[in-house]
């Protein structure tokens, strides 16, 4: 048993590590710091593992240390510890992040841009995972993805579960029972599958923006344990489900949660196709790439409160172009300006919320730029002048057009250049750049 | 004879007035006298400066078709001289833009019609299709493009061999009744020819003043779902309906035509205008034409110069001069 | 009264092809086909869910591992279904050119009123036959020259070099296995501009040719 002072060498690349203080013990081992650096050790528990099991185990965890991570999101093994027993070495996780599971049901609520910033970057991990290396996770739950609350920043940790193509992982993992994939849950399926972690994945993105679960209606929620468990397994109804009202959540000062409606339509279509469609076909569960742009844009249509107190800083604008008062404190909202896009078919894109200090990444501005948020290609930045009030600046290198409110021909817009915002100002933004209107 | 009578009009392809995206079809309708020459072009997608190059190409081209039927109306021309009308249309609009052209490149439709000949010339998809007495309406050049988003153009390596230029004269020209030129964006949804242009040629029972915005409101109504390309439709026929000599004077466009309005752009002009016009369209890589001619009593209107075109953007202003 | 909208115009939107040539050779196994099978599902949902692309895309889908097979031939995204591929035999790449020229070279297995096709070669670029004398004669073939050529390398390991002979144009750089939504955001692109048949082609100038 490994025990603090000890000192280890690491199998792969010989390093000495001297262990600290142990910071967990779990199910499947325990964890200890190291002394001296940012790194921990998560150690097996002896007799987890049989001799064969512990071979597959020690050559898998070889290869993710080889490979590398797919995302700076994940708490990747970096090197493999042999002896004393079976364990590996991973990066420490920041004392800032706190595990999802205990900021949705036990910490303080973040606002709403905090909470989406975090789908935002859950999707995003796991759009590398699945999509760069093909793996599933297979056992996503709110307790794996630590969060900084403050930045909206992700972490996913417990990464030695993974598989490939449907096979089984070492241990034998399925899933937490709360987040599993229904055909899971009640063996239809014997292995997780990236499908399966698609709907975990909707599953923890509806819990986190609504703090509610997709398949625990009220009369769930007020029954026996027993049924909890068949609700999530053999017949599950999606609470909100157009079509079939008998596992209806409707009792939200008893049991807590937030309405659908408080997020933007596009959201609540998700949910309904990862919940409805998805549950009996895998394949129509909804992907990475369409929670992140969904994600995004919801983001982009966030105007924020005056009230610092305000519980969820700020409410959406969901298609409308201007709203009075926060939809949850009834304060007045920050001064804000809307960009609407418009595509080379005069199709409305997005719209983006402007207080002043924004960007405006290349997704936004270009025509064939899929979500973008590379630095060196941001298109614009608002700023807010105490003269003249916000305005966009070029931070391109190449110049854009913009036509006052009322005008009749666009004029050049250079590079380092500021145009006001001011209802009714349009801005096109360079070679196969979209248009940009002022609408409020 | 019968004065012709001409309608057209071009609609953005898209429905949200974006002025800083120019339309890249271009069209007019320029007559001097009994000749009328109508011309449009298409400026491909895929090439940046495709608008500027599709209006030149219809300046430069109506212009060359337009002293061609001038210089000799009577005779039907000789093959050879088809051949050097067409290569000096290509060569001048590419001497207009230097060794950059292809940024500029664009598609060609021309009819011109005066007392005795008609001469159709076409580059690059889009359709011109002749109808005559009886309702027989023959497309020019059969669509031969393999897919809609790709097509022959001035630009192309091989667009002296592919460019066709014909005459009518004769009986067969007597007979025809009505022209029509549309680009892609039109041509390409036309699923039957002949009943679409029966139906089109319903324009010509009323009166010409309307059929601008008869044409306009078939392009702005266009049922063919997901087609967002420009579309423009020029039409000229004989009309038989009240008589539209006012029409010859409608004052010329100095600005691009705009997106929606599809006005106009006619050059109504005096020999001497025409000539002043020519004096004033030179380019230094184009040999002169070094063939004077002393037919039709315009003799020194063909004069031994040298082509310089100026690259102007608006070029709309040497339409106004010719007044 | 103004006249009638004249008949015998198009009700139907144009056509957008698009073949994609899946390598599922037992190079691929593992990791790797795990991730085709991932790009493949994420961009039929892609084109599936977006309304510019649900009613015009036609997919084909063609298989090389071992054998070549034609898995989906021109079907509408909106109703296709791609099978889980499986990974086995050698890379016959060549031989799948060669089926890919004989489809695009016929022109009525295509709709009349159809866009230039979109080609998807999705691979770790190993081929184990003669491919470079068949991705010639497809790129001197007449018609199917025009369709645009797009790459997506598979795994870390993927031969870039190879793929990029496939595609062979500075404006379709070979995307990797994630970025593959961006083929989506392509037909955006691809719609709107229309081609010369035969231009000495200077590409487009993207925002990088604005640097001073």
């Amino acid at each position: 048993m490994l025990q603090q002072g000890d000192i280890v060498i690491t199998h792969l690349q010989s390093r000495k590590l001297k262990i600290g203080k142990p910071l967990h013990q779990g199910g499947q081992g325990s964890i200890f710091s190291v002394e001296s650096q940012s790194l921990v050790v998560k150690m097996y528990h002896p007799s987890l593992l049989t001799t064969s099991q512990a071979g597959q185990q020690l050559s898998r965890l070889v290869n993710m240390v080889k490979e590398g991570t797919p995302s700076p999101a994940f708490i990747w093994p970096l090197d493999v510890v042999t002896r004393p027993g079976l364990g590996y070495v991973m990066p420490r996780v920041s004392s800032s992040h706190t595990s999802l599971l205990d900021l949705n049901w036990k910490g303080d609520c973040p606002s709403w841009g905090i909470r989406l910033r975090i789908c935002y970057r859950m999707s995003q991990a796991f759009a590398a995972l699945h999509l760069r290396r093909g793996y599933a996770y297979c056992d996503l739950s709110t307790a794996n993805v630590m969060c900084d609350p403050k930045s909206g920043d992700v972490r996913i940790i417990d990464v030695d579960n993974l598989t490939v193509d449907g096979r089984a992982n070492v241990l034998g993992i399925i899933g937490t029972p709360r987040y599993m994939a229904p055909e899971l849950q009640r063996a239809s399926v014997r292995d997780p599958c990236i499908e399966t972690d698609l709907h975990s994945l909707a599953v923890i993105i509806f819990e986190t923006l609504l703090f509610h679960h997709p398949f625990l209606g009220d009369r769930i929620l007020e029954g026996p344990p027993h049924l909890e468990e068949k609700a999530l397994g053999e017949n599950p109804v999606y609470i909100y489900n157009p079509r079939d009202k008998s596992n209806r959540y409707k009792k939200y000062d008893k049991f807590g949660g937030l309405p659908p409606s408080s997020v933007p339509g596009r959201v609540q279509q998700l949910f309904t196709e990862s919940f409805v469609d998805g549950v009996a076909n895998p394949r129509l569960r909804v992907r990475e790439t369409r929670w992140q742009r969904a994600l995004a844009d919801s983001l982009d249509n966030l105007v924020p409160c005056t009230n610092k107190k305000c519980l969820f800083q700020s409410s959406f604008l969901d298609g409308r172009t201007d709203i009075s008062s926060c939809a949850y404190c009834g304060s007045p909202p920050k001064t804000f300006h809307v960009l609407k896009f418009y595509g080379q078919r005069s199709e409305v894109l997005r719209t983006k919320v402007v207080t002043g200090t924004e960007w405006l990444s290349a997704h936004h501005c270009k025509v064939d730029q899929a979500l973008n948020f590379k630095p060196d290609m941001a298109c614009a930045k608002a700023e807010v002048d105490p003269q003249y009030g916000v305005t966009l600046r070029n931070v391109a290198r190449e110049s854009f057009l913009y036509r006052a409110p009322g005008g009749t021909s666009f004029s050049a817009f250079p590079p380092g250049k500021r145009v006001v915002l001011r209802p009714g100002t349009r801005i096109q933004f360079g070679a196969l750049g979209v248009e940009a209107e002022v609408v409020k | 004879m019968d004065r012709l009578s001409y309608g057209m009009a071009s609609v953005k392809g898209s429905f949200h007035s974006r002025a800083n995206l120019p339309n890249q079809d271009a069209y007019a309708v320029f007559t001097a006298g009994d000749t009328t020459v109508a011309a449009a072009a298409d400026g491909l997608g895929s090439r940046p400066l495709s608008d500027v190059g599709a209006q030149e190409a219809v300046t430069i081209a109506a212009f060359l078709v337009m002293e061609h039927l001038l210089t000799d109306s009577a005779h039907t021309s000789s093959a050879q001289t088809l051949e050097e009308l067409k290569h000096g249309i290509v060569r001048t609009w590419r001497a207009r833009f230097g060794r950059q052209y292809p940024d500029y490149d664009s598609t060609l439709l021309l009819a011109g019609v005066s007392e005795n000949k008609i001469l159709l010339a076409q580059i690059g998809d889009g359709l011109i299709v002749t109808c005559d007495g009886n309702g027989v309406c023959l497309a020019f050049v059969q669509p031969t493009k393999p897919f809609l988003n790709v097509t022959d153009s001035l630009a192309s390596r091989d667009a002296l061999r592919v460019f066709k230029i014909s005459e009518m004269a004769g009986e067969t020209m007597e007979n025809i009744v009505a022209l029509f030129l549309m680009t892609d964006g039109v041509a390409d949804d036309i699923e039957d020819l002949g009943p679409f242009c029966h139906s089109s040629m319903a324009l010509l029972n009323q009166k010409p003043c309307v059929w601008n915005q008869t044409i306009e409101s078939w392009l702005v109504a266009w049922p063919t779902p997901g087609n967002y390309d420009d579309k423009t439709m020029v039409v000229i026929s004989r009309s038989v309906s009240a008589g539209h000599s006012d029409e010859s004077v409608v004052p010329a466009e100095s600005a691009l035509p705009s997106a929606r309005q599809g006005k106009p752009r006619v050059m109504p002009m005096t020999s001497d205008q025409l000539r002043s016009k020519r004096a004033k369209m030179v380019s230094p890589q184009i040999p002169p034409i070094d063939k004077p001619t002393k037919r039709n009593g315009l003799a020194g209107f063909v004069e031994q110069l040298g082509h310089r075109v100026h690259l102007k953007k608006d070029h709309g202003d040497a339409v106004t001069e010719a007044r | 009264m103004i006249a009638m909208q004249p008949t015998g115009i198009s009700r139907q939107a144009r056509k957008l092809p698009l073949i994609i040539l899946a390598d599922t050779s037992s190079s691929m196994a593992g990791a790797k086909i795990a991730t085709l099978n991932q790009a493949l599902q994420n961009e039929v949902q892609e084109l599936r869910t977006d309304p510019v692309t649900r009613d015009t895309v036609l997919l084909s889908l063609i298989t090389f591992g071992g054998i070549v097979s034609e898995v989906c031939n021109v079907e509408p995204v909106a109703t296709v279904s791609i099978p889980t591929l499986n990974a086995s035999g050698g890379t016959p790449m060549g031989q799948a050119f060669r089926v890919v020229l004989s489809h695009l070279s016929d022109r009525s297995r295509l709709p009349v009123s159809c866009a230039i096709p979109t080609l998807v070669l999705c691979s770790d670029g190993q081929p184990t036959d003669e491919w470079r004398t068949p991705l010639d004669e497809l790129k001197r073939h007449p018609l199917a020259s025009m369709a645009v050529r797009l790459a997506l390398a598979i795994g870390p390991d993927a031969d870039k070099n190879t793929l990029a002979q496939f595609v062979d144009n500075t404006e379709h750089p070979v995307l990797q296995a994630d970025e593959v939504n961006k083929i989506g955001t392509f037909f955006q692109w691809v719609t709107l501009h229309t081609k010369s048949r035969s231009v000495g082609s200077r590409s487009i100038p993207q925002p990088a040719d604005l640097l001073p």
